[in-house]
């Protein structure tokens, strides 16, 4: 393994990376370095490129230039390298994606049973811990379809901390959801970033940004135009298309 | 999905008889029509069927055929060709406790407990074994019979469910490769599928059992048997695939996406996310398939095989029985109906079950 985690290494570095969805180039030369225990917000209108970045950190989506490394391992061709990079990220989708043919229970005890080989009795054990976390406990043994949108989105994040990885990737977790449900997620998300976690967040909540990120990206045509942490960013950005998306998203 | 049915206050069972049947006068008189024929027609079948039908041997065919009913009578003499073929007569009693052990090996592979890689492979590895130990002989002290002595519903069912255990994998491998990202190999193997498809069972069949032998050296050619097996395998698998195929695109893409962000590898998507749920999505159209799949075995007599129905033409077909064959067929039909049925019922049982977890 090329895990050099000297103490200066940032917990993800993305150097000039470029993406190309066959003659479309939908990300150009990015840059980004994000240390352990840091919180991003990603935001920026559709079709900038914001899911196909976080989707190159856990290779959903494959790069065409640059580089990325993630907790020391450099994403490349090497499925050995993939393999543990994705077991170190979490990933929660904005449709939950959770597998309607477990309970609750079993959505998020199968991954560390199989990849982390853990018996099951500590798998179930880690899962009732973060379902207790994200506070539904109680819904263990349904499946996913007896759930509202907010419960479920709560089952993916515990899904995916049931894997305990070091950086947890958000693509927009909350648009799926009624507006009443959006809070509990949220409240689930405030807690985890209390607690450390590296986390990289697309969202348009902007209260939750506010909040919890210590920078804020605006990403545009696939480049990130703007970077600040969140009381520059609202207050005083100087680019001229991020002032007119903040009116957008936090106008009326 | 989930449906909630609010029962109106339910009317008396003769009051919902009348409004359904006896609205108005024209129904009644339709209801009463239908009522009479239908009454007419099952009195008639059970009259042939019971009532002046001939159940015992002890007149001879020439009684038999004299009576107005039903001559089961054929049936108690000649059951053990329909049922075991050219079998030989001391060694029956083997034939009858090898589709024992297929049907106890069939009915445990669907019985949810059984479903972990270890179990399902033993009860196969045990019941395939046993079948092929009590049929072929030629060890512990059971005399040998050669595969072209084996006949009958030993035989039917011996040929369907080793097309399954055949098939079924090698339809799901065709599936998955039909989806590769690699489209030399997805092409090949639509092009392998499509062949396969635009051809009628009985060429596959014939081509594995007569003209094969003339393609391969000696030692890689098996009995015949086998060969014909191999056919209706790879010609059930063509269907299969398509239908595990059909399945698959009805699992969402995120499905994977959110497996592979777990960390999972290939084959543990495919098994524990991608499959299940596709199988769920496919389970109508697969227990058809096995449907289908049963009734197709009759075709293996064109290649000199005595499945059941050919041995059924046997049962009647020598001498002194020749009139009786509508009994005969339809004591063969009612055989078909119970295995094809129960199929049918287990398939209703795992959509009951799978239904828990729908979206
Ligand atoms: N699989 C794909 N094939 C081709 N083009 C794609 C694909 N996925 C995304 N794109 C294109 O890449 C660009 C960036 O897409 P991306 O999904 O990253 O945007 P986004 O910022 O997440 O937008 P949204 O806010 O709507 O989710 C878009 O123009 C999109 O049309
Ligand atoms: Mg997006």
């Amino acid at each position: 393994m090329t895990s050099t985690n000297s103490t200066g290494e940032p917990a993800l570095r993305i150097e000039n990376l470029d993406k190309y969805y066959g003659t479309f180039q939908a990300l150009r030369g990015i840059n980004l370095s994000v240390q352990r225990g840091e919180k991003i917000v990603v935001c920026g209108p559709s079709g900038s490129g914001k899911s196909t970045m976080i989707r190159c950190i856990n290779r959903l989506e494959q790069h065409n230039g640059g580089r990325i490394v993630v907790l020391g391992t450099e994403l490349n061709d090497d499925v050995g390298n993939i393999d543990e990079i994705r077991r170190e990220v979490g990933m929660v989708f904005q449709h939950f994606n959770l597998f309607p043919h477990m309970t609750v229970l079993e959505n998020c005890m199968i991954s560390p049973m199989i990849v982390r080989k853990q018996p099951r009795a500590q798998a179930e054990a880690t899962a009732r811990h973060y379902l207790e976390k994200v506070r539904i406990p109680e819904q263990a043994m349904k499946y996913p379809s007896q759930l509202s949108g907010g419960q479920q989105q709560r089952v993916a994040i515990a899904r995916a901390l049931c894997m305990q990885p070091q950086i947890m990737l958000f693509d927009e977790p909350t648009s799926a959801l009624d507006p009443e449900m959006v809070s509990e997620v949220l409240d689930v998300m405030v807690t985890l970033a209390s607690e450390g976690m590296t986390m990289i967040c697309v969202t348009h909540e902007m209260g939750f940004a506010r909040r919890v990120a210590d920078r804020v990206l605006f990403m545009d045509g696939g480049e990130i135009l703007e970077e600040a942490p969140p009381d520059e960013f609202f207050t005083s950005s100087r680019n001229e298309r991020t002032r007119q998306f903040l009116s957008q998203v936090l106008g009326h | 999905m989930e449906m909630v049915v609010v029962a109106p206050p339910a009317p008396g069972r003769l009051e919902d008889l009348r409004r359904r049947f006896f609205a108005t006068p024209l129904q009644a008189v339709v209801s009463l029509a239908c009522l009479t024929i239908m009454v007419f027609l099952v009195w008639k079948l059970l009259n042939w069927a019971v009532f002046s039908a001939v159940f015992t041997t002890s007149g001879g065919p020439e009684a038999c055929q004299a009576a107005a009913g039903a001559c089961w009578s054929v049936i108690a003499a000649r059951w053990r060709i329909i049922f075991f073929g050219l079998y030989p007569y001391e060694g029956q009693w083997r034939s009858a406790l090898a589709c024992v052990a297929v049907v106890v090996m069939t009915v445990l592979s669907c019985i949810p407990a059984f479903w972990t890689g270890r179990r399902i492979a033993l009860v196969w590895g045990a019941g395939t074994g046993l079948f092929y130990v009590l049929m072929k002989g030629g060890v512990l002290g059971l005399a040998h019979v050669g595969e072209e002595a084996w006949g009958g519903l030993a035989l039917t069912l011996f040929i369907f469910v080793t097309t399954c255990l055949i098939g079924f994998p090698l339809a799901i491998c065709l599936a998955l490769l039909r989806r590769s990202e690699l489209p030399w190999i997805s092409r090949t193997t639509g092009l392998i599928i499509d062949g396969v498809r635009s051809l009628p069972l009985i060429s596959i069949l014939f081509t594995f059992a007569v003209v094969l032998p003339f393609a391969l050296p000696q030692w890689l050619q098996g009995d015949k048997l086998y060969r014909v097996i191999l056919g209706s395998a790879l010609f059930f698998s063509a269907y299969q695939a398509e239908i595990v195929r059909g399945g698959m695109q009805g699992v969402a893409t995120g499905q994977e996406e959110a497996a592979m962000a777990l960390g999972m590898r290939y084959w543990q998507r495919i098994s524990r996310i991608l499959l299940p749920q596709a199988m769920r999505n496919a389970m109508p159209a697969t227990i058809n398939q096995f449907v289908i799949s049963f009734k197709e075995t009759s075709l293996v007599v064109i290649v000199g095989f005595f499945e059941i129905l050919a041995s059924g033409n046997a049962a009647y077909g020598t001498g002194e029985w020749r009139f009786a064959y509508v009994e005969v067929y339809a004591f063969i039909a009612f055989i078909y109906f119970i295995f094809v049925f129960s199929l049918s019922r287990y398939g209703a049982f795992l959509e009951r079950r799978m239904s828990v977890s729908e979206r």
